[in-house]
C-alpha cells in the first residue's frame, strides 16, 4: 500500500480522474500482452501533458519511487510490466497528433498515439512505414521503447529509421530534446540510443517521426508450397537476384490453419506458404514481379495468386497479422518467441524446432519475416494439462538457444522485457552488458525507469566505471549473483 | 487468498470462455469507452481480466468493479475485433445477470432503473405519457424551459432524457392493422415486431416497414398482444424479466405461421436472435426458442434477400446519404452490407461513408440514459464524424440511434433530417421524392 | 584487437591522449583537439572479416577503406550502399565516426540506418560488442548509434557489421540547370513528393556559373524508362543537360579551392533548403565571398566559403547558422584556419541535451582520454 501522502501529491498532479488506486483497477495493469508475468503495481498515473510526467517522475525521483511507461500495454516481452513497491505511468491518454507537415513528411506526435492512427493522418498520400501486427492498437511510445518492426521493415527500416527525435522526460524529471526535425545533427546519437532501450532510459513524451511517400503501385503475391524449405529456397532465390521486395512473410501449415479459423483468410492449404510485397513505380513493379513469379515457380511453387485491388491486398494481410492471436483459436494458451536467425540458417533450424516439438510433444507453428530472418514461433500448450506449461517454456528458451547458436539474436522485435533478460549473456559477453549499462547509468543513475528490464543483473552507478568487478564474496566464491 | 468466485452457480461468466482471451488488445481501439476514457479496466480486455479476477476470488463486487461493467456500452465493436474469437457478449450478459442478484445500487440508481424498466418495455405506458409530453413541448414549456437553463437543475440522467426526446406529434400513432396483404404474388408471409420506442416514438417507422415489405411480396402478419421482446433487459442483467418477456413474445408469435420474423430495431433483432441461448435451461421454451430465432431478420436482411420488385423511385437527385452502422446489426448481427445495398438500389442515392464507423454513437440500449456525459461525447462525436461527410440526409437502423443523432445534432444547432433506413426506401417506392427533407423530420427545437 | 585495447588501457592509465585515425581524410573536421599524444591507426584493421552474402550482410574491420569494400562486396553483386567522400582513402571507422553519408541515403537510409553491428573499443581497455549479425535485431541498448557520429570521443571502433543491398541492375542520372535556384529547389521538393524512386537527389549552386539538379535512378530499363518520361514531365520547363563526369563526387570538389576558406555542412528541412542557399548567395556576394554548395533534398549540404579574411569568413558564418538554426536546422563548420575556429563554435549548440552528451562521455570515457576536446560542448 503506497504511502497517502505520495498518493496525495500524484493526484495533485493529474487530479483523482488521472489516479488509480482501487485493487481491482491496479489489477487490470499488472501485465501487458505477456500475461505469464504479474505484479501489481502500487498506483497508476495516467497523465495527459509531459509537465504532468514530469512532476509524476520528479515524485518518484525525490521518493525513490520505480516507474514503468506503458503505453497500449500489447507488448510480448513484458517490457511494460510493474515493479513491485513500483507505479505505472500510462501515456495512454497523451493521444495528440500535434503537427502533420507533409511537404516534409514529418508528424509530431504524442506517445500515446496508435501507430495506425499516424498513417491515417497523412493517408493516402504517405504512410508511416514501420507496421507491426498490433498496429491498430500499439502506441507509437511503444513502438519507440522497443523499436518495432513490422513485416515491412525488410525494406523500410525499423523504427528508429524513422524516428527523428524525441522529447524526452530523464528519470530526474527534467526534459531533454534528442534529435530534432532535421537530419544529421551533430552530437551523440541519443535519440538513436533511446529508441529501443525499452524504457530504461526515460519517458519520451513527444516523437517526431518521418513518413513515407506511398508508392506508386503495390502488388502482394502469395505461392503455396509443399515445405517451408522450398519456401526459404525461393526467398534465397528472390535476394540473390538481387531483388529487394517490401516485405516477405513465410507461414507454415498451423499457422495458415488459425488464420483461417480466425478471419477466413482463404490461403491455399499448403507446407509453406509464402507471401511477397513489391513495391515502388509501376513499371518497375511489373518488372520484378515477373522474376519473382519465375523464381517461385522455379523452387516449386505450385499455386501463385496475385492480389488484383486493395481488398484482396488487405485480404492476403489479414491472415499474416491475425495470425499470433488467432492462434487462441486452435490452442487454449501458446507462447510466442521471436528469435532471428540467418535467412540461410533457416532449414536447419526449421527442423530442429520440429525435433525439438516433437520430443516436448507439443505443437509449434511457425511465422517467419523470411526478408529478414526474424522467426516466430508460437508453442501451443494448453495449461489445464499438468506440466504443459513448463514444458512449453523449456521448449521456448531451446528455441532461443538455437537461434543464437544459429548466429542470431534472441529478439528481433518484441524486445528483451522481463521476459529474455536471462538470455542476454547468451547472446553478450560481460563487457558489451557493462557498456550497455554504463550509458543507461548516464540517464538514470538512481535506477527508477523501468529498472529490472532488460538487464539480467543491474548494475551500481556508483560504481567506477570501468569492467566488471566481481564483488570480493563472490570472488571468494562464497556468494554468487543471480 | 482463498479462491472463492463471487459469481454464484446459475451461468457465471464461463472459466472456458475467459480463457479465450488471450490478452492481446486488439479490442481496445474499437471499445466505445477506452476510447473515451483510455483506462484499462473500461475495455473488454480489462473487463474479462476483472471477470477472471472475481471468479478467482480475487477481486469484490465493489462500486468500482460494477461500475466499470456499468460502464460497457454492450455495442460489441469487440466482437468483430477479437481475433481469438472471444464470445464477450455471453460473458458480458453473464456477468451482468450476477451483478443484478449480488450488488445492492444506492437507492437513487435503483429508483432511476426501476422507472425505466416500468416504462420502456410497456408501449401502453409509452403511450400514455406521450400527451403530456406532446403538451410540455407544444406550449412551449419546453423551449422556456431550454432558454432559462432549468435543465441542468435536473438530476443528469432526467436532463439526459430529455435531450433525448424527439419531437411528438400526437394522432401520429397510427396501429398497424393484423394483417397486411402482399402486393401482387406473395413470396412470403413474414411477422413484424412493431418493438416498444418504435411502435409509440416512430411508428411510422413501422409502417414504412409494412409498406415496403407489402409491395415486395411478403404477407405482413402483426401479431396483436405482443410485448418487448425483452432486450433492455437483457442487456441490464435483469434476467428473470428477459426471460418473461422472452416467453411471452414468443407465445405472441406462437400462432403466426410466419416464414421469416421481421425487425426494424437492431437491438431487439440481435437479442431476438440469440433466444435459443437465453431460454436454453427452460424445456418448454427452448424449442420454440430456437425456432424463432432461427427465423428472425433485420428488415434490410429480408428485403437484401428478395429479388427487388417495386420499382425504386429517385427521391432528390442526387442525395447524399450518411449511413450509421448501428452497433447491434453490424457488429451483433453481422449485417453491414445489406442496407448499405438497398439504399444503394435507389436511383440518385449517394452513399457515403462515416469515418469510424464502427465506434457506436453512444445510444447502446439504455446506456445514454444511464451514462448520459460518455454517451453525449461519443454522440458528439459520431455526428460530428456524420457532419464531415457533408450529407443531405442520415440513416440508421435503430431507434435509440436515431434519438440520439438528432440529439447531437441539435446540440450544435444542425436541422439535418435523421430517418431509419427503410423509411428512406418507402418514399422511393411511394415516389415521395419531396417529402425527404421536410421540416418534420428535423431534429428536435431547442 | 587486443593490441587496441592494452593500446588505449596504457596511455588512459598514462593520462595521455589518443586520437583514432583511418585514413586520416578527416582528421581535420571539427575543433582541434585540446591534447593529442597518440595517433591510433587502424591502417592494419583493414580486413574484410565475413561476407554473409546470402544473409546480405558483412563484417569488417574499421581500418577497410569503403572502396576495398565495396569490392570485396561485388564479388557477390552486393555492396554498401553509402557513397561517402573520398573512398578510395576513407576507412569504414572514419566515415562511421564522422558519420559521413553520401547521397544514396535518400533511398538507402545513412550509416546509422545501415549498421547493424559494432565492435568498440573503451578507453579503458574493455572490448563491447553491441548489435550482432542479423538485421533484426533489438536485444540491448543500440551501441552502433551511439558510435556512429561520435569522432571518437567515446570509443575506438574496431569492427562493423552492416546490412548490405544488391547492386542496380541499371543506373541512370539525369541533370538540369537553370538560371536561378529557384525552380531547381522546387523541382526538389516536386519530385520527393511524387511517386518516382530516385536514390539519389542533389541541387549544386555557386556565385558564378548556373546552378543545376541531378536525380539518380536505379533499376530495371523499364521502371527506368518509365521514371525518366514522368521526371521529363515535372521538369518540363527546366533545360536538361548532360550530367558532369562524377557528378555523384562532385561535393569533394568543396575542399579544394583558393584559401582562406571554410568547408562546412548544414542540415535543414526540405522546404527550407531554398531559403538557405539564398541566404548562402546574399552572404557570399557582400562582401565579395566566394561560394558553392552542393546540398540534398532531403536538406543535408555541404558548402565552402572562400574569403579574403577570417573576419568576413566568421561573419558570414555566423548569418548562415543564424538561418539555419531559426528554422530548427544545424550548421557545422568542418575545415577551416585555426584562428577561425578559435573565434567560432564550429559544431553549433547541442540544446539542453549536453548535459547528457557529457554524462555519457564520463561513463565511457572518464579520464577525457579519447579525442578529448574535440567535439560538440567541448566534449
Amino acid at each position: 500500500m503506497m504511502d497517502p501522502r505520495i498518493l496525495d501529491r500524484f493526484r495533485a498532479i493529474v487530479g483523482s480522474d488521472g489516479l488509480l488506486t482501487e485493487p481491482e483497477q491496479l489489477r487490470t495493469y499488472e501485465c501487458d500482452g505477456l500475461t505469464n508475468f504479474r505484479v501489481l503495481p502500487s498506483a497508476v498515473v495516467l497523465p495527459t501533458t509531459t509537465e504532468q510526467v514530469q512532476a509524476t517522475v520528479r515524485v518518484c525521483h525525490e521518493a525513490h519511487i520505480p516507474f514503468v511507461a506503458r503505453g497500449s500495454g500489447t507488448g510480448l516481452s513484458g517490457g511494460a510490466l510493474p515493479i513491485e513497491h513500483g507505479i505505472v505511468i500510462s501515456l495512454a491518454r497523451m493521444v495528440r497528433i500535434l503537427e502533420v507537415d507533409i511537404p516534409n513528411a514529418r508528424v509530431v506526435v504524442e506517445p500515446g498515439v496508435l501507430n495506425l492512427s499516424v498513417t491515417e493522418a497523412v493517408a493516402p498520400a504517405y504512410f508511416y512505414a514501420p507496421d507491426p501486427s498490433s498496429q491498430q492498437v500499439c502506441s507509437i511510445g511503444g513502438n519507440v521503447a522497443e523499436n518495432s518492426g513490422g513485416a515491412h521493415c525488410l525494406k523500410y527500416g525499423f523504427t528508429t529509421t524513422h524516428v527523428l527525435g524525441l522529447e524526452v522526460v530523464l528519470p530526474d524529471g527534467s526534459l531533454v530534446h534528442l534529435g530534432g526535425t532535421t537530419l544529421d545533427r551533430p552530437g551523440y546519437d541519443l535519440c538513436g540510443v533511446f529508441v529501443g532501450s525499452e524504457g530504461t532510459l526515460g519517458i519520451a513524451t513527444k516523437v517526431i517521426l518521418r513518413v513515407v511517400r506511398r508508392p506508386a503501385l503495390i502488388q502482394t503475391l502469395l505461392a503455396a508450397f509443399n515445405s517451408t524449405n522450398e519456401a526459404g529456397a525461393a526467398v534465397s532465390g528472390i535476394i540473390a537476384a538481387g531483388v529487394l521486395p517490401a516485405a516477405i512473410e513465410m507461414m507454415d501449415n498451423l499457422a495458415i490453419q488459425a488464420a483461417e479459423a480466425a478471419v477466413h483468410a482463404n490461403y491455399p492449404d499448403c507446407g509453406g506458404l509464402l507471401l511477397v510485397e513489391l513495391d515502388g513505380p509501376a513499371a518497375e513493379v511489373a518488372a520484378l514481379m515477373t522474376q519473382v513469379r519465375a523464381m517461385c515457380t522455379s523452387c516449386g511453387a505450385w499455386e501463385i495468386r496475385v492480389a488484383q485491388s486493395e481488398e484482396e491486398r488487405a485480404a492476403v494481410w489479414k491472415g499474416r497479422k491475425a495470425a499470433f492471436a488467432a492462434m487462441g483459436r486452435i490452442s487454449p494458451n501458446y507462447i510466442v518467441q521471436d528469435g532471428v536467425i540467418p535467412r540461410t540458417a533457416l532449414p536447419e533450424v526449421m527442423s530442429e524446432i520440429e525435433r525439438l516439438s516433437r520430443e516436448a510433444g507439443l505443437r509449434v507453428a511457425n511465422v517467419f519475416h523470411a526478408g529478414d530472418g526474424n522467426l516466430h514461433p508460437l508453442v501451443l500448450y494448453d495449461v489445464r494439462i499438468a506440466g504443459q506449461e513448463r514444458r512449453a517454456e523449456r521448449l521456448a528458451f531451446s528455441i532461443l538457444e538455437l537461434c543464437v547458436k544459429a548466429g542470431g539474436s534472441i529478439t528481433g522485435e518484441h524486445g528483451v522485457g522481463e521476459e529474455k533478460k536471462a538470455f542476454m549473456p547468451v547472446m553478450f559477453a560481460e563487457p558489451d552488458l557493462d557498456t550497455m549499462q554504463r550509458v543507461r547509468c548516464a540517464f538514470d543513475p538512481e535506477r527508477l525507469s523501468n529498472p529490472t528490464k532488460v538487464f539480467p543483473r543491474p548494475r551500481l552507478c556508483a560504481e567506477k566505471p570501468g569492467p566488471y568487478q566481481p564483488h570480493p564474496l563472490e570472488a571468494a566464491g562464497i556468494a554468487q549473483l543471480f | 487468498m482463498s479462491p472463492v468466485s463471487i459469481f454464484d452457480e446459475h451461468h457465471p461468466p464461463a472459466a472456458a470462455l475467459i480463457d479465450q482471451c488471450v490478452h492481446c488488445g486488439f479490442c481496445l481501439p474499437t471499445c466505445p469507452t477506452y476510447f473515451t476514457w483510455r483506462e484499462e479496466m473500461d475495455s473488454p480486455r480489462g473487463r474479462i481480466y476483472l471477470m477472471k479476477l472475481g471468479t478467482e476470488g480475487n477481486a469484490q463486487m465493489t462500486d468500482t468493479f460494477v461500475g466499470h461493467f456499468d460502464h460497457c456500452l454492450g455495442c460489441m465493436a469487440c466482437l468483430t475485433a477479437c481475433p481469438s474469437g472471444v464470445q464477450y457478449d455471453k460473458l458480458i450478459e453473464a456477468t451482468r445477470a450476477q451483478i443484478e442478484r449480488h450488488y445492492s445500487r444506492s437507492f437513487a440508481d435503483r429508483l432511476f432503473r426501476r422507472m425505466i424498466f416500468a416504462l420502456f418495455p410497456y408501449p401502453g405506458r409509452l403511450r400514455a405519457l406521450t400527451v403530456p409530453l406532446w403538451l410540455y413541448q407544444r406550449s412551449g414549456l419546453r423551449a422556456l424551459a431550454h432558454r432559462l437553463g432549468l435543465l441542468a437543475l435536473l438530476p443528469s440522467r432526467l436532463a439526459a432524457m430529455e435531450s433525448l426526446l424527439p419531437e411528438l406529434t400526437l394522432g401520429r400513432g397510427t396501429r398497424l392493422p393484423p394483417r397486411v396483404p402482399a402486393q401482387g404474388t406473395p413470396r412470403r408471409r413474414v411477422g413484424v415486431l412493431l418493438g416498444c420506442v418504435q411502435r409509440v416514438l416512430f411508428a411510422e417507422v413501422n409502417a414504412a416497414t409494412a409498406r415496403v415489405l407489402a409491395a415486395e411480396g411478403c404477407e405482413v402478419i402483426v401479431p396483436p398482444g405482443q410485448g418487448c421482446c425483452g432486450a433492455l433487459m437483457v442487456h441490464a442483467g435483469m434476467e428473470q424479466q428477459a426471460l418473461d418477456a422472452a416467453r411471452r413474445l414468443i407465445d405472441a408469435f406462437a400462432g403466426a405461421e410466419v416464414d421469416t420474423i421481421v425487425t426494424n430495431a437492431a437491438g431487439c433483432g440481435s437479442t431476438m436472435k440469440e433466444y435459443a441461448h437465453l431460454l436454453r435451461d427452460d424445456p418448454q421454451y427452448a424449442q420454440r426458442a430456437r425456432t424463432l430465432g432461427a427465423k428472425c431478420r433485420d428488415v434490410s436482411e429480408v428485403l437484401a434477400e428478395l429479388e427487388p420488385r417495386a420499382p425504386r423511385h429517385p427521391l432528390r437527385a442526387p442525395l447524399r446519404v450518411a449511413y450509421h452502422d448501428a452497433c447491434h446489426l453490424q457488429h451483433a448481427q453481422n449485417v453491414r452490407l445489406q442496407p448499405r445495398r438497398l439504399l444503394s438500389g435507389i436511383p440518385g442515392l449517394e452513399l457515403v461513408e462515416i469515418a469510424d464507423a464502427a465506434l457506436c454513437c453512444g445510444s447502446a440500449g439504455i446506456f445514454n440514459l444511464i451514462e448520459p456525459r460518455a454517451a453525449a461525447d461519443l454522440g458528439d462525436r459520431k455526428v460530428r464524424a456524420c457532419l464531415a461527410t457533408d450529407p443531405d440526409v442520415i440513416v440508421s437502423g435503430n431507434p435509440g440511434c436515431l434519438l440520439q443523432l438528432r440529439a447531437g445534432l441539435a446540440r450544435v444547432g444542425r436541422t439535418i433530417p435523421v430517418l431509419h433506413t427503410i423509411q428512406l426506401l418507402d418514399y422511393s417506392l411511394r415516389g415521395m421524392t419531396h417529402n425527404v427533407v421536410g421540416a418534420q423530420h428535423a431534429a428536435p427545437l431547442r | 584487437m587486443d593490441d587496441v585495447a592494452t593500446l588505449l588501457r596504457d596511455a588512459s592509465r598514462d593520462g595521455q591522449a589518443v586520437i583514432p585515425s583511418g585514413g586520416g581524410t578527416k582528421l581535420d573536421w571539427g575543433r582541434p583537439p585540446r591534447r593529442a599524444d597518440l595517433v591510433l591507426s587502424t591502417a592494419r584493421l583493414d580486413r574484410v572479416l565475413e561476407h554473409a552474402w546470402a544473409d546480405m550482410t558483412a563484417t569488417v574491420e574499421a581500418g577497410c577503406t569503403v572502396a576495398r569494400l565495396q569490392h570485396s562486396l561485388a564479388e557477390h553483386g552486393q555492396r554498401l550502399a553509402c557513397d561517402p567522400l573520398w573512398p578510395e582513402r576513407a576507412t569504414i571507422g572514419g566515415i562511421l565516426a564522422t558519420n559521413d553519408n553520401g547521397t544514396l541515403r535518400a533511398r538507402f537510409g545513412g550509416l546509422r540506418d545501415l549498421i547493424i553491428g559494432v565492435t568498440l573499443v573503451l578507453a579503458d581497455g574493455t572490448v563491447a560488442k553491441s548489435g550482432g549479425k542479423v538485421v533484426k535485431n533489438v536485444a540491448g541498448y543500440d551501441l552502433p548509434k551511439l558510435a556512429t557520429g561520435s569522432f571518437g570521443t567515446l570509443a575506438m571502433i574496431t569492427q562493423a557489421v552492416f546490412r548490405l543491398h544488391p547492386l542496380p541492375h541499371e543506373t541512370r542520372t539525369l541533370t538540369f540547370a537553370a538560371t536561378r535556384l529557384e525552380p531547381l529547389c522546387e523541382l526538389a521538393l516536386a519530385i520527393q513528393g511524387s511517386q518516382l524512386a530516385f536514390v539519389s537527389l542533389q541541387v549544386r549552386a555557386d556565385g558564378a556559373a548556373e546552378p543545376a539538379l541531378d536525380v539518380r535512378f536505379e533499376g530495371t530499363r523499364a521502371g527506368l524508362d518509365s521514371q525518366q518520361d514522368e521526371l521529363l514531365r515535372l521538369a518540363a520547363n527546366l533545360t536538361r543537360v548532360d550530367p558532369p563526369a562524377a557528378v555523384w563526387r562532385i561535393r569533394e570538389e568543396l575542399w579544394q579551392g583558393t584559401e582562406p576558406a571554410v568547408t562546412g555542412t548544414f542540415s535543414v528541412l526540405p522546404t527550407e533548403l531554398q531559403a538557405l542557399c539564398a541566404q548562402l548567395d546574399e552572404v557570399g556576394t557582400a562582401p565579395a565571398l566566394g561560394w558553392r554548395v552542393v546540398a540534398q533534398g532531403v536538406g543535408v549540404g555541404h558548402f565552402r566559403l572562400e574569403g579574403a579574411t577570417s573576419d568576413a569568413l566568421v561573419a558570414a558564418l555566423q548569418r548562415l547558422r543564424a538561418a539555419a538554426e531559426r528554422r530548427g536546422g544545424t550548421l557545422v563548420v568542418l575545415v577551416g584556419p585555426e584562428d577561425l575556429k578559435a573565434r567560432l563554435d564550429v559544431w553549433g549548440s547541442p540544446g539542453d541535451a549536453l548535459p547528457l552528451f557529457q554524462r555519457v562521455k564520463q561513463q565511457l570515457d572518464p579520464q577525457g582520454t579519447l579525442s578529448p576536446g574535440r567535439f560538440v560542448g567541448g566534449l
